[in-house]
């Protein structure tokens, strides 16, 4: 039995006499209406569609960036300069090559060379509490300097602090003798010659000023060395 | 005057009703059925309206029997056009609209009957009297009775064989387009279409001893 005759005409023009009921307008009304929504939705899914692609670009780059910027930190022991760096026994060489009075100067206007003992002072918060440590222990004894210099030897495990600090003591030392001689009781005219600074220094053991007195004697020695005194 | 209203009825008839020139109109234009989609796809919705206008009246009559509750069947029809409307922006045209439209709307049948079950009694639902003026009393009651015979015969017949015979004349499909939309093989469809029709054409023929 093929296709057209299991097609009855006769049912069929019956059943279409009999189908004849056509859509509700309501129906046809919200399905058009749904229809017009869903498009509408779908140009304004268009229109911001190439934020998607925009957005995946910028997270890509974003974790890229974070990724080269984590990995061009240094490690925490390059910060502290271990004694096994390969950099840091050039600086030491470099260092005790110089003469001993030239050290510290050659650190202080050389500071774009970066020696393990300058990372040292940078990993330990600034150079300025490196001054201070040494000012603390300039007029301190030398057990308490001797103690300082050990402390700091240990937190830094440096040898290199240690010669640094004590050469920074020496030199306030040095800073302290002449600011107490500048600051003496001898007017600046009776230092200009040595037996006008004695007479002076003599007035001053008169007045029983002792201590003035020899730091007076002191200052004569050291700036006249070839005038006796008495 | 009578006879040549009599001899001009079919004609008028035929001529008179849009459903099978729609179907014909379907048959050739099933490509265009698939490009005025993609037009829709593309934001045109006046394609999407001469589609709709297209297929609306087809597919409505054909749930409005299948369900033979006319909220339901509402209910259907909107569901069917709100997945038609979701899936053409995926839609390839790799078969006649025709065929997608009422395989959505059998398998939204069949969901909705599963679902509500328990909750079908009966039929709610008068079909639509169509009378031509032209025809003269008699004939009018006459062709009233024929109406109600076949529209009982079609409610009585089992929702397979009505299925198949709605999909036949409603989308006019083809047993292999009826297969694939109903899952079934095609000699099952042709066995259940030829008992419906052969159901129907008794129903036509023989009144007065379906009346008895």
């Amino acid at each position: 039995m093929t296709d057209e005759r299991l097609q009855d005409e006769a049912v069929s023009a019956g059943y279409r006499r009999v189908a004849n009921e056509r859509t509700p307008a309501h129906l046809d009304q919200q399905v058009l209406r749904m229809a017009a929504n869903h498009a509408e939705h779908a140009d304004y899914a268009r229109s911001i569609s190439w934020t998607r692609p925009l957005a995946w670009a910028a997270t890509v780059a974003l974790c890229l960036a974070i990724t080269l910027q984590l990995t061009r930190v240094p490690a925490p022991d390059e910060i502290t300069g271990s004694p096994q760096s390969p950099a840091l026994p050039s600086a030491d060489q470099s260092e005790s090559d110089m003469p001993a009075a030239e050290r510290p100067f050659a650190k202080q206007f050389a500071p774009a060379v970066a020696t393990p003992a300058e990372k040292l002072e940078s990993a330990a918060g600034s150079t300025s509490s490196l001054h201070e440590q040494a000012e603390l222990a300039a007029p301190a004894p030398h057990g308490l300097q001797d103690e300082v210099a050990a402390s700091f030897e240990l937190k830094s495990g440096h040898s290199t602090a240690l010669r640094q600090t004590e050469e920074m003591a020496r030199l306030q030392n040095g800073t302290n003798v002449e600011q107490r001689a500048n600051s003496s009781a001898c007017p600046e005219e009776s230092r200009t010659n040595p037996e006008s600074w004695l007479q002076c220094i003599l007035e001053l053991e008169e007045t029983g000023d002792q201590e003035a007195a020899a730091l007076e004697r002191k200052s004569l020695v050291a700036v006249f060395p070839e005038f006796k005194l008495p | 005057m009578m006879a040549g209203a009599q001899s001009i009825q079919p004609g008028l008839l035929l001529l008179s009703r849009e459903a099978p020139l729609t179907y014909a109109r379907v048959m050739d234009r099933a490509a265009d059925d698939s490009t005025l989609l993609l037009r829709y796809r593309n934001g045109d919705v006046a394609a999407f309206e001469i589609l709709y206008r297209r297929h609306n009246d087809a597919l409505y009559r054909y749930l409005l029997r299948l369900c033979r509750h006319r909220d339901n069947a509402d209910d259907i029809f909107q569901d069917v056009w709100g997945k038609i409307i979701k899936a053409a922006d995926r839609y390839q045209p790799t078969a006649k609209f025709t065929t997608f439209l009422f395989r959505v709307a059998h398998n939204c049948f069949v969901d909705h009957h599963r679902r509500n079950k328990r909750h079908i009694h009966g039929n709610d639902f008068e079909p639509d009297q169509y009378i031509d003026p032209a025809d003269l009393p008699e004939v009018q009651v006459e062709r009233s009775l024929a109406r109600e015979r076949l529209e009982l015969a079609l409610r009585d017949l089992p929702d397979e064989q009505r299925d198949v015979f709605l999909l036949r004349e409603e989308a006019g499909l083809n047993l292999d387009e009826i297969a694939l939309i109903t899952g079934s093989n095609r000699e099952t469809i042709k066995s259940r279409l030829r008992y419906a029709v052969h159901k129907l054409r008794m129903a036509i023929d023989e009144p007065a001893a379906e009346t008895a």
